[in-house]
């Protein structure tokens, strides 16, 4: 009876439909993010710097109000070259997925990397490319490059 | 202070696929199973409160918790959902009894991801929504691939030891009932494999299974009614590192080395390598068993490689991890996975391992991981 299958197979949610708030500080940062800045937040408490930005310090739970322009070059904390999908399923063309950080800062972010393969490790200089066209979103940021 | 034990465990599947049953068809037949081996216990009469481990997107139903009771024999008794690993299931099952408010508890996970079509929208969709979702990535296994990198860097660990373990595991598997991944493989195929996300192969990340697991946990006078053979829970202990991926160590499973000292602390547990006869741990990944391994104080940071081409962990070692398989054999049956390694550590301990069996298996350690893009940890310390 196994190829009997089951009446009701599939039903399509419109799962992602949601309205995600950024917060106060999130907002300013994805404005900078839009003028080609990249910041981070600064706990006044303890002197925490951040990103991503939040209002609460994920060190000592204090309320966070400031931003701090990062001017120096992040660098590749972490990489990883995809080849295939979720599926299984090979990529045309392999995508470098990194772990940006920021000397000095907690945390960092998760973005795609480009550049020459051969500079391609940990600790290696990045630069930001920001898109020509921008609305505020992580993806104001093409890539990263290798520098 | 009285001991609080597993009574009796059932599941059914370990199957790539069960269209035949739904997954609360499946709940019913391992709890069938379970209050069979708990000494022929009636859910109507002698259970005191019923626990459920599920998410609402691996069901595809919202509030989906509602409908845990009907399976479990769980009508008009208090029933709740906990959204974790299964272990998270039990450690709350262990606190309701040894705060007097039950005697004894079910608890269920399952999960039938044969019936999930967009798995990897689910799994994208647990992402960060403003600063890593928009990204995109074409497989949200590269968020643990980061991980990866940067753990084998500090270790010293090679392509060839994540190799070992796999291999290791796999075999191990050959040994079990519930293993449709277990295979025979040598270090030669292995190394073929091509990278998914490098450093990762397809050997290194389990795939799915379909399996639900009901466990019976009682207070210690009503486990001697119920049985000869209980396995006390000495000890649980869980935590969570942070929510931000890129706020992570990634260097070491912080959470794990949390929830394993709050463990150890309840259990008496000084010297973990020396006491346990064997571990249970997630193996969602290769590298991730290894960095269990070490967070549960079971290896040290700087011998953690040599230990692993040692073979300490192997069947025949000082301390064997996952003696009949584990996620890379069985696959991953959700939040179920969690379970499938308590169910585990539960035959070892009974004797009841079939040809995966150990000849010494007193104490054990058992872990649980949250999966995929988590920080949360669970860990158990079981006794017979
Ligand atoms: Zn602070």
């Amino acid at each position: 009876m196994r190829d009997v299958k089951p009446q009701i197979r599939e039903i399509e949610m419109e799962i992602k439909a949601y309205h995600y708030t950024p917060g106060p500080l999130g907002l300013r940062w994805l404005e900078g993010i839009k003028k080609g800045i990249i910041m981070a937040a600064k706990c006044r408490k303890c002197g925490n710097i951040f990103i991503p930005p939040k209002i609460y310090c994920p060190k000592c739970f204090s309320e966070v109000e400031d931003l701090v322009e990062l001017r120096e070059k992040p660098y590749l904390a972490s990489y990883t070259i995809i080849y295939r999908d979720f599926n299984g399923e090979r990529l045309s063309t392999p995508v470098i997925v990194g772990l940006v950080r920021f000397k000095g800062v907690d945390g960092g972010l998760i973005h795609y990397i480009e550049g020459p393969v051969e500079k391609l490790a940990i600790g290696a200089s990045l630069e930001p490319v920001f898109r020509s066209e921008r609305r505020g979103s992580i993806t104001d940021i093409e890539h990263f490059r290798l520098v | 202070m009285p001991k609080i034990a597993l009574v009796g465990m059932g599941y059914t599947g370990f199957t790539r696929s069960s269209e035949h049953l739904s997954f609360r068809e499946m709940v019913y037949q391992a709890a069938v199973k379970a209050y069979n081996d708990a000494g022929g216990i009636d859910p109507r009469r002698d259970v005191d409160a019923f626990i459920s481990c599920q998410e609402d997107f691996w069901e595809g139903v919202s509030i989906s918790d509602e409908f845990a009771p009907d399976q479990l024999g769980g009508v008009l008794k208090p029933v709740y959902t906990v959204t974790g690993d299964g272990l998270h299931c039990v450690a709350n099952a262990y606190m309701m009894i040894r705060s007097g408010v039950a005697d004894i508890v079910v608890v269920e996970s399952h999960g039938k991801p044969s019936e999930i079509i967009s798995m990897s929208d689910i799994v994208w969709f647990s992402t960060d929504p403003i600063y890593v979702r928009p990204l995109k990535l074409p497989n949200p296994h590269a968020l643990q691939a980061l991980e990866a990198r940067v753990y084998m860097r500090s270790r010293g660990l090679r392509r060839e030891d994540l190799g070992l373990y796999v291999i290791q595991s796999l075999g191990n598997a050959l040994l079990s009932d519930r293993a449709p991944y277990a295979a025979k493989l040598d270090l030669d195929g292995y190394l073929e494999a091509e990278y998914v996300v490098d450093p990762l192969t397809a050997y290194d990340i389990a795939r799915y299974s379909d399996a639900a697991i009901v466990a019976v946990v009682a207070s210690e006078e009503i486990a001697r009614k119920l049985t000869d053979q209980p396995v006390w829970i000495d000890g649980v202990g869980w935590a969570t590192e942070i929510s931000t991926i890129s706020m992570r160590s990634m260097e070491e499973d912080v959470a794990t080395k949390l929830a394993a000292r709050m463990a150890y602390d309840q259990a008496n547990v000084k010297d973990p390598r020396r006491e346990f006869d064997f571990a249970e741990v997630d193996e969602r990944y290769s590298y991730k068993a290894i960095q269990a391994i070490e967070a549960l104080g079971l290896a040290r940071i700087d011998t953690v490689a040599s230990d692993l081409r040692d073979g300490s962990f192997s069947r025949s070692g000082s301390l064997p991890v996952n003696p009949s398989g584990g996620a890379l054999g069985e696959g991953v049956p959700l939040e179920a996975h969690g379970l499938a390694r308590l169910l585990s550590a539960y035959e070892q301990l009974r004797g009841r391992a079939g040809r995966a069996q150990l000849s010494d298996a007193e104490k054990a350690v058992v872990h649980g991981w949250r999966g995929l893009g988590t920080s949360s940890s669970i860990v158990l310390v079981l006794s017979r």
